[in-house]
């Protein structure tokens, strides 16, 4: 049982903190919560979604897999930029943080409404063989839990991008510098830094992981133009508990929402889960306003 | 080892830094700074001295393109600066330390000077190894976050930084704010030893000490240069202690 719940928990923190990355690094950079995150989520899908559709879908699997990340990287990063470039590189650069917030707010309406419009209001789904979920030990001396060789692979290409990200972040110059940027952009620039570009590439990063995020979602199922905003409020919780602007805080949050989530549907209270996770979200922020790894 | 101090080959007289003119402030309708020019020339440590609100700090700040000027016209060694970005001032050779905020708290000493290091723009300048040699409490603290250290090492930290950016021109708000009388006289000891090579405009309110190691002190009033003299020149003293009839 133990197992089971673990095994399920870490399924769900792996969707979310996939869901979050982009949300938090957008955060630590921009200092704003970027509500555009949940449309470009949903881009993320339909792009994979298409681009996995016309490479063959279940024919080729590995090539429409393949060409569904690349549909999802490159609308991702290419709607993210353009808004940036038409929009909110100019908010930011006044510092009007509600105008920044209400104009992500109005580009995510924008993106879903074009989705829509291109896609229409129904779902999208990947034509795949169904999957049996095989046992899988997470600790030793756990008893185990079950997941599909997909819900597995999501897991561990979120392992691999969160390790990636650290390494980026704390081991290579640019990942310095951008560190630098989202501290004290001003005296990044006085140090020489051209902030501009490392701006641009922050936010071309943000997108890389909402094109990841989308591909994992709609391989674990189908995606509709709400399945961003179903996401947003639990990867808004798992960024707020574990600190602002922090990628390992965001992930204890998603870890803790997830775990707690999965007790409640194992004890047979499913419909209660998000009541339980976000009850506890209250808790920690009531015990640690600042989140479990922010700065107060 | 290499010479902290030994930047740069420029004829002894030659202005690095020039400014003509310079309006600069917060908001064009009330500025702050009015019609400053100067001039900063190879081995000179210049003090720019002044009441609190005389806006030394918003010229400084203009000089360093942290803010954009209204009117007027920056060069620094031979680069037209005026409305530049301020990372543009910076690889031209604009090494500025702002009063307050001025290092990555959250980064390591050693993340500090290489991010320092990136405003080189090919120049030749001291590398880590000098600076430590400037400023040896520094080496055991390499690894740590900036903002864990004192202020006295902060304000090292943010000298050393701007260093490895192997400036033609030296900018520095206030050095010695927050620091105890024996760290003032050891940080303005090594400021002085930078002079060779470096040209130094020192922003301080602690006007015995910035005197003690300047070659010319040029005081503002009210947002205007007031006097530009000799650093034992008692006028100064008169100006800034409110005796404006010199």
């Amino acid at each position: 049982m133990i197992g089971a719940v673990v095994v399920d928990g870490v399924l769900i923190a792996a969707v979310l903190s996939l869901a979050s990355l982009g949300l938090s690094l957008s955060y630590a950079v921009f200092r704003f919560p970027n509500f555009a995150h949940a449309d470009l989520l949903t881009i993320g899908a339909f792009a994979a979604w298409s681009g996995a559709t016309l490479a063959g879908g279940n024919a080729a699997p590995v090539l429409s897999l393949v060409a569904g990340a690349t549909a999802a990287l490159v609308t991702c990063a290419g709607v993210i930029l353009l808004a940036d470039r038409l929009v909110l590189r100019a908010l930011l650069a006044r510092r009007q943080s509600a105008s920044v917030i209400i104009a992500a707010f109005a580009i995510g309406l924008l993106l879903r409404n074009v989705l829509v419009l291109i896609f229409g209001p129904g779902e999208v789904a990947l034509d795949r063989d169904i999957e049996i979920a095989r046992p899988v030990m997470l600790l030793p001396g756990l008893s185990a839990g079950r997941l599909t060789a997909t819900e597995s692979g999501v897991i561990l290409a979120t392992a691999l991008l969160l390790a990636g990200l650290h390494i980026f972040l704390r081991h290579s110059p640019t990942g310095r510098d951008l560190r630098a940027v989202a501290e004290d952009p001003d005296l990044a620039g006085l140090s020489g830094l051209v902030v501009p570009r490392i701006r641009v590439l922050a936010w071309g990063l943000c997108g890389a992981f909402c094109a990841a995020a989308g591909l994992a979602i709609l391989m674990l199922g189908p995606a509709q133009p709400e399945t961003g905003s179903e996401y947003m409020l639990p990867a808004l919780a798992a960024v707020v508990v574990g600190g602002l602007g922090s990628i390992w805080g965001m992930l204890a949050g998603a870890l803790l929402i997830g775990l707690v989530e999965s007790v409640t549907v194992h004890v047979g209270l499913a419909e209660w889960r998000e009541v339980t996770a976000f009850a506890l979200v209250v808790l920690v922020l009531f015990l640690r306003p600042a989140g479990l790894f922010g700065r107060a | 080892m290499p010479d902290a101090s030994a930047p740069g080959t420029d004829n002894p007289g030659a202005a690095l830094l020039c400014v003509e003119g310079l309006c600069a402030g917060y908001s064009a309708r009330a500025p702050i700074v009015h019609d400053l020019s100067l001039a900063l020339r190879a081995g000179e440590i210049v003090a720019l001295l002044g009441t609190n609100g005389a806006g030394k700090s918003t010229a400084m700040k203009a000089m360093a393109c942290a803010i954009a000027p209204f009117a007027g016209r920056i060069v620094c060694a031979g680069t037209d600066l005026t409305g530049a970005p301020s990372w543009v001032a910076a690889r031209a050779g604009m090494g500025y330390v702002p009063q307050r905020d001025n290092v990555f708290a959250q980064l390591t000493v050693q993340e500090n000077f290489a991010v320092g290091a990136r405003a080189r723009n090919g120049r030749d300048g001291p590398d880590t190894d000098a600076v430590l040699a400037l400023f040896p409490d520094l080496k055991p603290r390499l690894a740590s976050r900036a903002g864990v250290l004192s202020g006295g090492m902060r304000q090292m930290v943010a000298i050393g930084r701007a260093l490895l950016g192997a400036p033609r021109v030296l900018l520095l708000d206030e050095p010695s704010a927050g620091l105890s009388p024996l760290l003032v006289g050891r940080l303005f000891a090594r400021l002085t030893s930078l002079r060779q090579h470096l040209p130094i405009l020192l922003v301080e309110q602690n006007v015995r000490a910035a005197l003690a190691i300047a070659d010319r002190a040029l005081v503002m009033v009210e947002g205007r240069l007031h006097l530009a003299t000799e650093p034992d020149d008692p006028a100064v003293t008169a100006v800034l202690a409110g005796g404006l009839a010199v």
